[in-house]
């Protein structure tokens, strides 16, 4: 799979069946970049959500385009059981898991959700399922970002720097099987992604 | 040989089903769906066409048909026999000259009762729900001990397999005399009642021994057998 985004892509290169692609980042910076890659892969993907963010995204994709598993209608943030369920259970052509649901961070412990998200990862490894997930680092601690990168495939770091007025955001692969990289520029507008120019 | 429980999932749990010509309990707090489980026990030999036995102690038959119609139960089927031996129940039913009733007061009459039955005809499945109540009727341990074990042997003779329920408290009698135990449990967990289910005892097999997660839905119990439930004693 590819995400959509030309420099992105070149730097992460094709992403494989049964990958897991780990986005660290603060608040939703860089959702745009799951969102381009379910534009791009519209009719493959799953998406677990929140009902506000699945408002967003059906302003984006017309209904059946993608799949909409969504907090609090298909299943309560107790039940993480149905989620893996659900993973474990996507039809064989939705072979792309979009996961966007950073309030069970705050709803479990983190022990239990690094739990819940090793499990994740299994299902998608097992299954050949591209597993792609958000994580605020400001929701965990260093121990437990770690235990998540452990998990994953392929880790995208995003940071955002403030100098005074000026906000500065770059990007980086913190983890691969092609190759780890330094910071680039990450410009965010209009809904659309650039990764630009080597920083520092 | 393993037999069906009725749930499909339970069965994968049970490496194949249970043996059969034992005798099992299911464990749960009121509400765990645990009649609803011994239903889809018998309603499955029902369906293959066996001659199964239910008998209540704790719930009326006729709620029970209307509860079980409403998860697409019918249990009104020749081949289905509910006696409904509630305590509280008028005394107009009458079995092999017993009123249902007296049998929650006795489990020697009980006893009596149902292996009359068998040897009358052949029953593969029978449910006694709950057993809780015939603890009651005996008071010293040893003699019900002893009770409850020629119980199961005279079951254990005319091959049939026999599930027990019962709530939680002070069951280590019959968990240590019968072949399985099954557990439903209860968790809360932020307001929302979480429930697994969990097999604490099977002789004669291997099983799968994490708690798994299961819901009491519109077509009786599902279980997730693949999934963990992400909670307490789990952690």
């Amino acid at each position: 799979m590819r995400i959509g985004i030309p420099k992105l892509d070149e730097l992460l290169g094709e992403i494989e069946l049964g990958s897991t692609v780990l986005i660290e980042t603060i608040g939703e910076i860089g959702i745009e970049i799951a969102i381009e890659a379910l534009k791009r892969n519209k009719e493959k993907s799953a998406v677990f959500l929140t009902p506000r963010l699945k408002k967003r995204l059906e302003h984006i994709f017309e209904l059946g385009e993608v799949v909409y598993l969504t907090l609090g209608e298909d299943f309560a943030p107790q039940e993480l059981f149905k989620v893996t369920h659900a993973l474990r259970e996507l039809p064989e052509d939705r072979f792309i898991a979009v996961f966007l649901i950073q309030p069970l961070l705050i709803f479990h412990p983190s022990q239990r959700v690094y739990r819940f998200f090793a499990e994740l990862s299994d299902i998608a490894n097992a299954r050949g399922i591209i597993l792609m997930t958000m994580i605020d680092k400001r929701l965990v601690d260093e121990r437990t970002l770690a235990t998540f990168e452990e998990s994953a495939t392929h880790v995208i770091d995003i940071v955002e720097v403030i100098q005074g007025f000026k906000i500065i955001r770059g990007l980086r692969i913190k983890k691969s099987p092609k190759k780890i990289s330094g910071f680039y520029k990450l410009k965010i507008k209009d809904g659309n992604v650039e990764v630009g120019e080597l920083l520092g | 040989m393993r037999i069906s429980t009725g749930v499909e999932e339970l069965d994968k749990m049970l490496h194949g089903g249970l043996i059969p010509g034992r005798a099992y309990l299911v464990k749960g707090g009121p509400g765990s769906g645990k009649t609803t489980l011994t239903i889809h026990f018998l309603i499955e030999g029902a369906k293959k066409g066996e001659k199964v036995l239910y008998v209540s102690l704790e719930e009326p038959v006729d709620i029970l048909k209307e509860d079980m119609k409403k998860l697409g139960f019918n249990i009104d089927v020749p081949n289905f026999v509910a006696i409904d031996a509630t305590p509280v129940k008028q005394k107009r039913s009458i079995f092999e000259a017993e009123h249902f009733e007296e049998f929650a007061k006795d489990f020697k009459r009980l006893v009596d009762a149902i292996v009359n039955r068998l040897k009358g005809e052949k029953y593969t499945r029978i449910v006694i729900d709950p057993i809780t109540m015939l603890r009651l009727t005996i008071r010293d341990e040893l003699e019900y001990r002893r009770m409850f074990i020629g119980f199961l042997k005279e079951v254990a003779r005319y091959d049939a397999t026999l599930v027990l329920t019962s709530e939680f408290y002070n069951t280590d009698i019959e968990d240590y005399l019968v072949s399985g135990v099954i557990e439903l449990r209860e968790v809360e967990e932020g307001g929302k009642t979480l429930r697994g289910i969990k097999i604490v005892k099977f002789r004669g097999s291997a099983f799968d021994e994490s708690l798994r997660p299961y819901k009491i839905t519109d077509e009786g119990i599902k279980v997730y057998h693949k999934e963990s439930i992400f909670r307490g004693s789990d952690e």
